[in-house]
């Protein structure tokens, strides 16, 4: 696909979302990384989107709306008597009810895992090698991710879209689901590639993940620094080599 | 996933998408309030006819769309636009010219995009929505959404690469 096509493909692009599964787009957005030229009109055309985005997500809802639909609905749906359930109907209630009790009763609420030790834990194994699905065509990793079912509604920073993707893996901590993006972030030293390791977890899923809004938290551990931080209902490590200015500029 | 439907967790998760794609529609917060509680009237007597679970939202959002087109139909009757016209090029617009409007401006804006992309493009702008699931929505086939959306995100960059000249000449 040429860069002209390419680029009236990629009008209709959305960054963050299922489009790049489109095989069009995915084929659009590998021109992307050979024509700097469009490099270039990509990054604003994405920019321009996520301003009027973020502008049109602005609109407030009024305060007292929900309260003003549940008033006037409530007792209005249409549910079937409880009196004329069919009997097999009650059965399969009771039956749930039970197997609930059980459920509840062998496997009490078990605690969260901590967003520290995943932290910790993600950051070591990075320094001993993240063991990963080496791939550098990005589409083809967000498609196998959503495929799948694992973690692939993340948002990332114009920054880290633009960096060509190295791989990827999806292993679960304490049995929560885990998105790795690995990415080139050029060369640092010795001619040695500075890869940068993208995490994604559900922010629920641990006890002390950070609060959305807030700053990213930077760490060191050995030649990497790491910055994590949470945005809607998501939660995100980053890891890289450099200092915290090197890590930032891919968060903003 | 059957407490999912309940009407209460329905209304909690999707009152404020439906009123702010009414709002992008109707730029009134009357009408955007009346469309988003009509809507979950028609969910709270019909809904129980949607067998599949996985399409509350969408069933949601086409039938508020249907209210707007019915108010519509009352007042106005839509003019015609010639949708085979040539695709013209995207306006160039910068994120930071964007970022100089608040909000309400960036809805008057879309409010001036011709009626027939407007929804279209706020469901684009607005929503995760696939192409696929906005035609659904808007009940258009896949082609039209994606001419829809690009005319109209046209016609709206030029519109906001024309607002600063025509504030700065008051």
């Amino acid at each position: 696909m040429d860069s002209l096509r390419a680029r009236e493909v990629l009008r209709l692009y959305r960054p963050g979302t299922t489009d790049a599964l489109d095989p069009q787009m995915a084929e659009a957005l590998q021109a992307v990384q050979r024509d700097p030229e469009l490099g270039d009109w990509f990054e604003e055309h994405c920019g321009v989107y996520i301003a009027i985005r973020n502008k049109l997500k602005q609109i407030e809802v009024p305060q007292d709306l929900k309260r003003k639909i549940l008033l006037e609905n409530i007792g209005r749906e249409k549910v079937i008597p409880l009196h004329r359930r069919p009997p097999v109907l009650w059965a399969a209630a009771a039956a749930i009810a039970l197997l609930l009790a059980g459920t509840w009763f062998l496997n009490k609420p078990a605690t969260k895992p901590s967003f520290t030790k995943f932290h910790e834990w993600k950051i070591g194994e990075v320094q001993r090698g993240y063991a990963m699905i080496g791939n550098t065509n990005y589409a083809q990793i967000v498609s196998y991710l959503t495929t799948n079912h694992f973690i692939a509604n993340y948002t990332l920073s114009k920054a880290l879209a633009k960096l060509p993707a190295e791989g990827f893996a999806t292993k679960p901590y304490q049995g929560k689901p885990v998105t790795m993006l690995c990415f080139n972030g050029g060369i640092v030293k010795n001619g040695k590639t500075n890869d940068l390791y993208f995490f994604v977890a559900q922010r629920a899923d641990f006890a002390d993940s950070p609060s959305p809004g807030k700053k990213p938290r930077f760490g060191h551990a050995g030649k990497y620094t790491t910055a994590s931080w949470s945005a809607g209902d998501k939660v995100y490590i980053l890891a890289g080599q450099g200092d915290d200015s090197d890590l930032q500029q891919y968060i903003d | 996933m059957s407490d999912d439907l309940g009407f209460e967790s329905l209304v909690a998760r999707y009152y404020g998408p439906l009123y702010q794609f009414a709002f992008s529609l109707t730029r009134a917060e009357a009408d955007a309030c009346d469309l988003t509680q009509q809507t979950f009237y028609i969910w709270a007597t019909k809904g129980h006819q949607l067998r599949d679970g996985s399409k509350v939202k969408t069933w949601l959002f086409t039938t508020l769309h249907r209210e707007f087109l019915n108010m519509r139909r009352k007042v106005v009757r839509f003019p015609h636009f010639e949708l085979t016209e040539m695709d013209q090029d995207l306006p160039a617009i910068s994120p930071e010219m964007v970022n100089t409007l608040d909000s309400a401006r960036v809805v008057e804006l879309l409010d001036q995009v011709n009626e027939p992309y407007k929804a279209a493009l706020a469901l684009f702008y607005m929503e995760d929505y696939s192409y696929k699931e906005i035609a659904d929505i808007l009940e258009i086939p896949l082609g039209t959404v994606q001419s829809r959306i690009s005319r109209g995100m046209a016609q709206l960059q030029q519109l906001i690469l024309e607002t600063p000249r025509k504030e700065a000449h008051g």
